[in-house]
């Protein structure tokens, strides 16, 4: 089932720069014949080396491609796996309260997988933080793109913007979502 | 509603409901917990600080503080002990009070993790899934596992298959595009399959050939019904067979054929099909036909064949070398012929020629005298060479020997033969100068005396007299030709033909100015005449007598003699014709053979043209004449180049 993240790539490199591009890709990622099996685990440096080599093979600039890879793993999560979408959240707000849970449920199920580590803070009536755990330069790219997304998919008029990051020992992306 | 209703629970009934629960004061300090959190961790007391037993890894928080209680009161919370290996502990933080209480449960990934925390059902409330979910999972891993076996079992069996249909497609391939030809048929010997090769053998077309059996295709008049039965009692026997028979052809016709068959069985031992294969055996068998013949031809041949080994060992002779040897086939064979048939008076320089060339692998010819077993002297001519397989190697000799003592027995009669007639010859002529020169000197004295008497009475003898006495010069001189003539005749032999380049020209242009030629007659030298390899004296000889003839005969007052040549690819041929008086037809032969003249003239001695034919049968020429009585005589004289 996790595997829909890696689809979700491999259909946006398709479907924006065709298929000629997505095996150059393959090739040059090296990505094993199974990597669109629905069983394989997903990555945060698979999903970042796919990157580079397509803004490498397009030249459209990095950032620009890892925000369009984070909106299209929500857009094919809507579009594929609406019952998944659905369980977790009637709207915006409970979907991102929802967010860190079923991440950390899916750490616990899938023990080989190391999925994104998500945190709220700051819960207010009409605004919320969300927290993102990495130190990969580049991330807030992709949390923008997989943000806006999200706010596209439920149709609610929030303002998704990245803020300052509390001075943690781990680097973490912080957004503030307002309604 | 529910909000109005206040839960009371003592702390043993809510440890039945959360097992697993730990409640710590607003310190964060641990002040109570469920029966079943010791068996996890013993080491577990109140009074402890919680953050000295658990670290909150989701969400991911470096110090527990009330405040991250706080924030993630909402949240799933994943914590992980400090102090035992491995466990892990998921549930949430409620607040009660100023307290925080912690519900969840040990999360575990099997049954066998049951075990090994030491837990057991009793340490679950019974609302908690937690076991009856790892039982499931423990189910379906099993069903995983089985469905895993399968598909690896499907995988093999997919890869035995894929290899296979591939040995089967090789297979086929092999079958489509052999050279011989296969037919495949069922075990009612319907042909259901056959390959390009039956066909463009046999030339039938594949509807032709399909459903029929082989039999009712390849039948002929000539094919052998012996081989045939047998093949047809061990097919329906289900065995294998392997015969040579004539297969035919379409449109009439048939070719040989050797024809393997077996059958194919299926996992029960019953027939499914029969597999042929025909070769076209044609070619072997025209060899093995020609062999025969061969066979045949050396076996039967009047004069003695042997056949031997590469060290020239005899492996084979026929009859007629048993006969002439007499020695039998199986004294002979493995014996080096040399030793066994070679004796005193063969030549030693011949049998030194023919190891020689045995020992090259050179063919050999020549002719030796060799001993029979009862010691009879016999000459063989050997004629032999080498023979060699397709890579040039030396594999065998063969050797045809005739028997030619009867041959150079009357080589050496003629021999001998020749020798008393060369012997005789010289005698002859040795008899005839003698006798020439001894005619010739009474003649002499008799011209002297004839001489004498007419000076002596020189004036007294009565013109009778002198008639008579001329008479006798007249025949005295006739006499001296006619002996020159006998000695010129005998002479000529065949040592003269001692060949020099005679221009023929310049002879017969000597000869015109030596010879008397009356003014009345004309002589012409048409042509140009050749040269030719001969001996001078005699082609002078020959055509001095032949001209003189041509001009003392004629009997016209304008007489003419006219010499010609012609030229064909290997002779010429002269031509000397005359106005002369002719010859009568019936002289025509006579007139070569030896005293024979048919002229009145006074000097012909009948010699003149048998050394003429003498000369020119000495030179394998030819001479004959064309003549009209009263008109001329052409001879004609054919000359080899």
């Amino acid at each position: 089932m996790y595997g829909f993240v890696n689809n979700a790539i491999k259909h946006y490199v398709n479907d924006n720069f065709g298929n000629q591009i997505w095996m150059e890709v393959k090739q040059q990622c090296a990505l094993t014949p199974s990597f669109l099996d629905a069983d394989q685990p997903y990555n945060e440096e698979t999903i970042f080396k796919i990157a580079e080599t397509v803004s490498k093979i397009t030249q459209i600039p990095l950032n620009k491609v890892l925000e369009e890879i984070g909106a299209s793993i929500i857009s094919t999560l809507a579009e594929k796996y609406k019952f998944l979408m659905e369980s977790r959240g009637e709207n915006l707000k409970d979907y991102l309260l929802n967010l860190p849970n079923f991440h950390n449920r899916i750490m616990l199920i899938y023990p080989e997988l190391t999925p994104p580590e998500f945190r709220i803070s700051n819960v207010a009536h009409n605004s919320l933080h969300l927290h993102y755990n990495s130190n990969r330069e580049g991330v807030r790219d992709f949390l923008k793109g997989y943000l806006d997304g999200l706010v596209k998919i439920f149709c609610e008029p929030a303002i998704v913007e990245p803020i300052e990051s509390p001075a943690e020992s781990r680097h973490q992306e912080v957004f503030k979502i307002n309604w | 509603m529910s909000n109005s209703h206040t839960f009371k629970f003592n702390a043993d009934n809510f440890s039945r409901i959360f097992p697993f629960y730990i409640l710590l004061d607003e310190n964060l300090v641990i002040s109570s917990f469920g029966s079943s959190i010791t068996k996890l961790n013993p080491e577990l007391k109140k009074g402890d600080s919680f953050s000295d037993f658990f670290s909150l890894i989701r969400p991911h928080t470096e110090n527990i503080t009330e405040e991250v209680l706080v924030e993630n009161l909402s949240q799933l919370v994943i914590l992980e002990s400090k102090i035992v290996p491995d466990l892990i502990l998921r549930g949430q933080f409620e607040t009660m009070d100023n307290n925080f209480l912690f519900v969840g449960s040990p999360w575990l990934m099997s049954v066998e993790e049951v075990k090994k925390r030491k837990l057991s059902i009793f340490d679950f409330a019974n609302h908690d899934p937690l076991l009856d979910l790892l039982q499931i999972l423990k189910t379906q891993e099993a069903t995983t596992q089985e469905l895993k076996e399968l598909l690896r079992i499907n995988n093999e069996q997919k890869n035995a298959l894929k290899q296979d249909r591939e040995e089967l497609n090789k297979l086929s391939v092999v079958a489509s595009a052999n050279e011989n030809a296969i037919v495949f048929t069922k075990p009612s010997a319907e042909i259901f399959w056959c390959n390009d090769a039956y066909l463009k053998i046999t030339g039938f077309s594949r509807e032709e050939v399909m459903g029929k059996t082989p039999i009712e295709v390849g039948r002929t008049e000539s094919t052998d019904r012996d081989a045939l039965q047998k093949m047809i009692d061990l097919f329906y026997k289900g065995e294998s067979f392997d015969v040579e028979v004539t297969h035919a052809k379409k449109g009439g016709g048939y070719f040989w054929a050797k024809i393997k068959g077996q059958p194919i069985y299926d996992d029960k031992g019953n027939i499914l099909q029969y597999f042929a294969m025909l070769e076209d055996m044609s070619e072997e068998k025209e060899k093995e036909e020609q062999l025969i013949l061969l066979s045949l031809i050396a076996e039967k041949n009047i004069n003695s064949v042997i056949i031997c080994d590469k060290e020239g060992r005899i492996e084979w002779a026929n009859s007629s070398f048993e006969v002439m040897s007499g020695y039998k086939k199986e004294e002979l064979i493995g014996k080096k012929p040399g030793v066994l048939l070679q004796g005193p008076e063969s030549d030693a320089e011949t049998v030194t020629y023919l190891s020689d060339q045995i020992k090259k692998g050179e063919p050999f010819n020549c002719e030796i005298i060799n001993y029979s077993k009862d010691k009879k002297k016999y000459w063989v001519r050997i004629q032999g060479q080498a023979l060699y397989n397709n890579f040039g190697e030396l594999i065998r000799f063969f050797a045809i020997e005739e028997d030619i003592t009867h041959e150079k027995q009357l080589e050496k009669q003629k021999e001998e033969l020749l020798k008393s007639l060369a012997k005789s010859n010289k005698e002859l002529e040795d008899y005839a100068q003698i006798v020439s020169h001894d005619l010739k000197s009474p003649l002499r004295s008799i011209n002297s005396l004839v001489a004498w008497i007419k000076e002596e009475n020189e004036g007294c003898l009565t013109e009778q007299t002198t008639g008579y006495l001329n008479m006798i010069e007249d025949k005295l001189e006739k006499m001296d030709h006619l002996i020159q003539g006998v000695l010129t005749y005998s002479k000529i032999d065949k040592t003269d033909i001692a060949k020099e380049n005679v221009n023929i020209h310049e002879v017969v242009t000597n000869i015109l100015s030596i010879i008397h030629i009356p003014s009345h007659i004309r002589v012409e030298i048409k042509n140009n005449l050749p040269v030719l390899k001969a001996d001078r004296f005699r082609i002078q000889q020959l055509f001095q007598n032949l001209i003189s003839n041509a001009v003392n005969y004629i009997d016209k007052p304008e007489g003419f003699v006219v010499i010609n040549v012609k030229e064909a690819k290997d002779h010429f041929v002269f031509s000397v014709a005359d106005n002369g008086p002719g010859i009568a037809e019936e002289n025509q032969e006579k007139i070569f053979k030896i005293f024979q003249s048919f002229s009145k003239n006074e000097r012909s001695t009948g010699l003149g043209l048998s050394i003429v034919k003498k000369i020119i049968d000495n030179y394998g020429g030819k001479i004959w004449i064309e003549s009209e009585l009263g008109k001329g005589t052409a001879f004609y004289i054919k000359l080899y180049k």
